[in-house]
């Protein structure tokens, strides 16, 4: 753990205040101070890929929290068969991203991918991966489809947690079905729904795997995400400093959210005694 | 009353119809990609590049999954993947065991489960790219870059916190008096957790051995990363078919089935404790 999560962040944060470069190993070291950052923070490639990631992993959490509450709301009922479906509806997340890359890039292909066989009859048919826009749909829609089972999952385990008593008082009473959702299973599933939402947040801001085989951030920057960004900048392109210090950006970023979230919904000990 | 009753019992059917498409279109979503992944790796280039798409080849190959295997000799790189995640497999759950155990049956002045979890939020947390670029240089120091070695030490490196979090749950449920019977008879530490702890807790080591393996086996960043070309495992050989080959369907799809084969067999193995697994510390149980 200290070997390859802690030393390394030093390093980098080391490194993210000097001008190493690795291209001219001879050439002294220097201290920068704050030089890259604020050039990193500048940077436009950097920018666009910040708004990517916001925009896609926003859009598709979305979807996502929709979708798996619909299928869990569904499946913790139970009955015959459901554990088996259960089950099937988890494979997306369990195999390799790159497979999911190589899968829908097989799907979207503007000539004879299926996904157009569907769509092109409703009038949607679309050069998914390589026009701006419909390439961060498809993006979405990849991301919403590896994703939504693990959403569905804990939120099925989360409802299943959930004592009977309540539902019972509320039937007596007669409340309906939607009565019963809003006023009673919603509350009660809350803090489910943002332990949910907080793990899916920190891996989302990681996704890295499937793009790269998809669009590789393409067309242009079109679905550039900033851990993309970050692997080009230092490990194609080498300009270590500056990816070191857009890192650390990055990093600071999501340590804030996380600690909002976590501050606003969760609370980590309660869950643990 | 009869009426009422009789429009209720028509509304939950009305209910059950409608959950059962909603079912039907998720599982046709999840397994129609799969099917096409996999007939598109049986079917002859004719029928690949055609459209509308033909759903069902009539004449079916197996020349892609003969190609891959022979003449792009990528059976080296299932051997490395194989080899890579089962040595991180191992070690993380010999460690991991081992760790978890002692924390188990050892008082800690602080709270432990409070300590895990953040430790494992932590690694869960940060962007692995964030110390990527740092770790290459490192292990490109310790002069590791593109061995094996390398990918297992990583791989075992993020899968401890898990693994030790999961067997603790399962040696924390062990009663103590089978243990205290162990230690009556004369057993030490060591051989009481051996004998008596591990038979017992198959379960727990399997689950976690699983997730390990499919951790390591999935795993595309620190591999693409860390690797040129002896020691690439199966998911960067998969991403190169795309970069440097243009668009091989046949093949690609082949090694895409091969490498979903294994994560699959495991996760029907598990079946029952894999939800456990996958939910880890998002719900109490």
């Amino acid at each position: 753990m200290s070997i390859t999560s802690l030393i390394p962040l030093a390093y980098s944060l080391g490194v993210s205040f000097t001008n190493l470069n690795l291209l001219r190993p001879g050439q002294p070291i220097q201290f920068v101070g704050l030089q890259n950052y604020s050039t990193g923070i500048r940077d436009g490639e950097f920018l666009t890929a910040a708004w990517n990631t916001i925009l896609i992993v926003s859009v598709s959490l979305g979807l996502q929290l929709l979708i798996g509450l619909m299928l869990s709301l569904i499946l913790s009922q139970e009955r015959k068969g459901f554990r088996l479906w259960q089950t099937i509806l988890l494979i997306p997340n369990i195999i390799a991203p790159v497979v999911v890359g190589v899968l829908w890039r097989l799907m979207f292909n503007p000539d004879y991918g299926i996904f157009k066989l569907g769509l092109a009859q409703i009038g949607i048919d679309k050069p998914w991966l390589q026009h701006p826009i419909w390439a961060k749909v498809a993006v979405i829609i990849v991301e919403t489809w590896t994703w939504t089972p693990f959403v569905m999952l804990t939120l099925i385990a989360g409802l299943k947690s959930l004592s009977d008593t309540p539902f019972e008082a509320a039937r007596i009473d007669g409340a309906s079905g939607l009565q019963i959702f809003r006023y009673i299973t919603m509350p009660l599933l809350k803090p489910v729904i943002a332990v949910t939402l907080l793990l899916r947040l920190m891996d989302a801001f990681k996704m890295f795997d499937s793009i790269y085989v998809l669009t590789y951030g393409g067309p242009g920057l079109a679905t550039e995400v900033l851990s993309l960004r970050i692997y080009k900048k230092g490990l194609k392109y080498f300009d270590i400093t500056e990816a070191s210090a857009q890192s650390w950006i990055f990093l600071i970023c999501i340590f804030v959210i996380s600690y909002i979230i976590a501050k606003k919904f969760v609370q980590v000990e309660k869950r643990i005694e | 009353m009869k009426r009422q009753i009789a429009a209720r019992q028509g509304k939950n059917y009305f209910k059950r119809i409608i959950e059962y498409v909603v079912i039907f279109i998720a599982l046709s979503q999840v397994l129609i990609p799969l099917f096409w992944l996999f007939t598109t790796s049986l079917k002859n280039p004719v029928d690949i590049f055609t459209y509308p798409p033909v759903w069902i080849p009539k004449n079916i190959t197996l020349n892609h999954y003969r190609s891959i295997l022979q003449v792009n000799g990528v059976l080296p790189y299932f051997i490395n993947s194989v080899i890579i995640a089962l040595s991180s497999t191992l070690m993380a759950t010999v460690f991991g065991g081992f760790a978890a155990y002692s924390l188990a049956r050892v008082r800690f002045p602080f709270k432990l489960g409070i300590f895990l979890v953040y430790w494992i939020l932590m690694t869960r947390m940060y962007p692995a790219v964030c110390t990527a670029i740092a770790y290459f240089m490192i292990i490109q120091r310790l002069g590791l870059l593109d061995t094996r070695l390398a990918l297992s030490i990583t791989y075992t490196s993020f899968n401890l916190p898990f693994v030790i979090w999961i067997l603790l749950g399962f040696f924390g449920d062990i009663p103590r008096s089978i243990e205290e019977s162990a230690i009556m008879d004369g057993a030490t530490f060591f051989e009481r957790f051996v004998r008596v702890v591990i038979p017992i807790s198959i379960p727990g080591l399997v689950v976690a051995a699983v997730f390990s393996f499919i951790l390591a086996w999935n795993e595309f960043l620190f591999a693409v990363i860390l690797t040129t070309y002896r020691a690439q495992t199966v998911p960067v050989v998969i991403s190169g078919f795309i970069t440097d080959r243009g668009l091989e369907w046949g093949q690609m799809t082949g090694m895409g089935v091969l490498a979903i084969i294994p994560v699959l067999i495991f996760a029907l193995i598990i079946q029952k404790n894999f939800v456990k697994g996958l939910a880890f510390g998002a719900v109490k149980e």
